[in-house]
C-alpha cells in the first residue's frame, strides 16, 4: 500500500518535467517543419539578412562587455557592501528584468532623446545623439541585458565563502589582487554563466531597440527586427532568419556544458 | 499506597512509547495518505487547467447557430430584416489599418450603442499584418485595409467574401515637430533634415510615400530612414522620438505640425473593407460592414479627416 502511492507520487515528478519539456520542443519542432529548407540559403544571403546578422552580432557582443564591465562592481558592492537603500538599489538595477521592454525604451526615450534629462546636454554640449544611432542599439541592449549579469554574479558572490578571501589577505595580499586572483577565479562559473545569460539577453532584444533606437536598415536594424519587418512580406526569409539565431543560440548554450558551470 | 516498581516504571515507558510510535505510525500513515490524495488532486487541476486554457480560446459555437440560423430568416424577406436587426447579436473581430484607430473605436461604439447584444472587438494593426493574420488564419470577422492592393490579393485567394467596399480615402502629408522648428516646406526638404520616419513598406503608408517621394524625385539616404512598423509608430518617431520629420496620412498629423504635399506628388489610398470568408457571424459582420458605410459611419470618418468614397 504505502509503497505503490510512493510509486505513484515517484512519477509525478516525470510527468511534470515531461509537460514542460514538451511545451519547448515542440514550437521548435514547428518552426523547423515550416521552414522553407530549399530557399534557406538564397533567404539568408540576401543584403539584408547579412546585415542584420553582423549588426546583431556586433552590438550584442558590446552590450555584453559592457554589462560585465558595469555589472561586476556593482554586484561586488550589492554582495558585500553595507549601506543605506542597499536593497533599493538591487531593486532598481533588476527594474528591466520586470520591466516590459517597450517600456524600457520609452524610459531610455526619456533620459537619452534630444529633449531627455541627459541626452538634452550631451546633444547641446557635444552633438551627441543616441537615438536611431548604433550606440543607442548598444545602449538599449546594455540596458535589459546588464541585470542579468548582476543578478548571477551577485548570486555567486554571495554564496562564495569569504574564509579563502581571509586567508589571501593574511598572505599579504591586497583588496585587487585578492579580488583578481582568489575571488574572480572562484566564483568564475557564476560569471561565466551571466555574461552567457546577458549575452542572450542581448541579442534577443527587440522592444527597447525598436523604441529608442528606430528601425534602421544597417544602423539599428538587429536581427530580431529584421525579422519582424519581413513576417509580413517574405514569410520564409523571416523564418530561415530565426532558424539562425535559434542556431547561435543553442551551439553557445550547448557548448556551455555544466563542465564550465559547475563551482569548485 | 503502592510505589511504583522499576518494572511498573518500564511498562509504563513501554506503554508510553508504544502508545506514542503508534501515533505518530499512524500520523505518518495520515500524512502519507493526505500527501498521495493532494498531489493527485494537484496534478488533475493542473491538467484540467492545462485542458481549459487550450480549449478555452476557441469561440462558443451557440452563438454561430442562432446566427446561422438568423441569416437564412432575413434572406427571405426585407421587412424582417430590420426586425432581426434590432436583434443582432454575437461577437465579432474588426481588423483594421492602425490609420482607422480612432475612427473605428467611435464606429464600433456607435454600433453597440444601436446594437446593445453585439460585440465588437478591434485589433489594429499595418495593413500587411493584417493580411498575413488574415491568411494564416486569424479568426477576424472584418478587414478593413488602407490600400485596395492587399484586398484585392486576400480575393483572389478568396479569403474575404467579394466584394469589397471602398468606404474611405486618405491622402498622405509631411510631419514635423510642434510648430515646424526645421522649417521643413516639402518633400525635397526631407532629404537634409535628419532622421526621417516611414512607415515599413509592407504598409500602405510606406509603400505610397515610397512612391510619392520617387515622383518628386527626392532621395533620402537608407541611413537616415527609421521604418515605423505601422502608420501609429511611425507617428509616435516623430512625436515622442527624435525623428524630425515623417510622412504619414493626412488624418494622422496635427495641424500645427503637419507640412501638406504638392498635390502633383501626393496620392490618395482607397480604404476598402470586406466580411472575411471564415467569419462565422456574417450576419452581424455585414451589418456592421453596412454601419461604415451609412451616414453615421461616414460621419465619423469625415470628422476625422478622411475623404469621401
Amino acid at each position: 500500500m504505502i509503497t505503490s502511492s510512493n510509486d505513484r507520487r515517484a512519477l509525478l515528478v516525470p510527468a511534470l518535467a515531461a509537460v514542460a519539456a514538451l511545451f519547448f520542443v515542440v514550437p521548435l519542432i514547428g518552426l523547423l517543419r515550416r521552414a522553407s529548407w530549399s530557399t534557406l540559403a538564397s533567404d539568408l544571403l540576401l543584403p539584408e539578412s547579412l546585415i542584420a546578422l553582423r549588426l546583431s552580432l556586433t552590438c550584442s557582443l558590446s552590450a555584453t562587455a559592457l554589462a560585465v564591465l558595469f555589472g561586476l562592481p556593482l554586484a561586488l558592492i550589492l554582495a558585500r557592501g553595507q549601506f543605506w537603500g542597499r536593497s533599493l538599489l538591487r531593486g532598481l538595477i533588476l527594474l528591466p528584468l520586470v520591466l516590459p521592454p517597450v517600456v524600457g525604451g520609452i524610459a531610455l526615450l526619456t533620459a537619452f532623446s534630444r529633449t531627455g534629462i541627459i541626452g538634452e546636454y550631451l546633444y547641446d554640449w557635444f552633438g551627441i545623439q543616441l537615438t536611431f544611432s548604433t550606440a543607442g542599439v548598444v545602449l538599449a541592449e546594455t540596458f535589459v541585458a546588464l541585470p542579468f549579469f548582476v543578478i548571477t554574479a551577485e548570486a555567486g558572490l554571495r554564496s562564495f565563502d569569504s574564509q579563502f578571501e581571509d586567508v589571501a589577505r593574511t598572505l599579504g595580499a591586497g583588496p585587487s589582487e585578492t579580488l583578481r586572483r582568489v575571488t574572480l577565479p572562484i566564483i568564475a562559473p557564476s560569471l561565466i554563466a551571466g555574461t552567457v545569460l546577458a549575452w542572450a539577453r542581448a541579442l534577443g532584444e527587440f522592444g527597447a531597440t525598436i523604441t529608442f533606437a528606430g528601425n534602421i536598415v544597417g544602423r539599428t536594424q538587429t536581427l530580431p527586427l529584421a525579422i519582424y519587418a519581413q513576417l509580413d512580406s517574405n514569410p520564409d526569409a523571416a523564418i530561415a532568419l530565426s532558424l539562425v539565431l535559434l542556431f547561435i543560440s543553442l551551439t553557445v548554450l550547448i557548448a556551455l556544458r555544466d563542465k564550465w558551470l559547475r563551482p569548485i | 499506597m503502592r510505589t511504583p516498581t522499576t518494572s511498573s516504571y518500564s511498562q509504563l515507558t513501554a506503554k508510553v512509547i508504544h502508545r506514542h510510535s503508534r501515533r505518530q505510525r499512524s500520523d505518518r500513515h495520515a500524512i502519507r495518505i493526505a500527501t498521495a490524495l493532494l498531489s493527485k488532486v494537484a496534478f488533475s487541476t493542473a491538467l484540467l487547467g492545462t485542458a481549459l486554457l487550450i480549449t478555452g480560446c476557441s469561440s462558443t459555437s451557440a452563438d454561430n447557430q442562432s446566427a446561422e440560423t438568423q441569416s437564412a430568416n432575413t434572406r427571405s424577406s426585407n421587412t424582417q430584416s430590420t426586425k432581426a436587426s434590432q436583434e443582432l447579436s454575437g461577437s465579432i473581430l474588426v481588423s483594421a489599418a492602425a490609420s482607422l484607430d480612432s475612427s473605428f473605436t467611435q464606429i464600433s461604439k456607435a454600433f453597440m450603442e444601436q446594437h446593445p447584444r453585439a460585440k465588437i472587438t478591434l485589433n489594429f494593426g499595418s495593413s500587411g499584418q493584417i493580411a498575413a493574420q488574415i491568411e494564416q488564419g486569424a479568426p477576424a470577422d472584418i478587414a478593413a485595409f488602407a490600400d485596395t492592393a492587399p484586398m484585392q490579393a486576400l480575393e483572389e485567394a478568396q479569403f474575404v467574401l467579394a466584394p469589397s467596399k471602398i468606404f474611405a480615402r486618405n491622402s498622405l502629408t509631411i510631419v514635423t515637430k510642434a510648430n515646424n522648428p526645421k522649417n521643413i516646406e516639402s518633400l525635397a526638404d526631407l532629404a537634409t533634415v535628419g532622421t526621417v520616419s516611414l512607415c515599413v513598406q509592407t504598409a500602405p503608408c510606406g509603400k505610397f510615400a515610397d512612391q510619392s517621394l520617387t515622383t518628386a524625385g527626392v532621395s533620402i539616404a537608407e541611413s537616415n530612414i527609421t521604418r515605423g512598423a505601422d502608420a501609429q509608430a511611425t507617428l509616435r518617431a516623430v512625436t515622442e522620438g527624435d525623428a524630425e520629420a515623417g510622412i504619414v496620412y493626412a488624418t494622422d498629423a496635427s495641424p500645427d505640425a503637419s507640412v501638406a504635399i504638392e498635390q502633383r506628388y501626393n496620392i490618395n489610398n482607397e480604404y476598402p473593407i470586406a466580411v472575411t470568408r471564415s467569419s462565422s457571424q456574417r450576419v452581424l459582420a455585414a451589418a456592421f460592414m453596412e454601419f461604415v458605410l451609412s451616414a453615421a459611419g461616414q460621419s465619423v470618418l469625415s470628422r476625422a479627416g478622411f475623404l469621401a468614397p
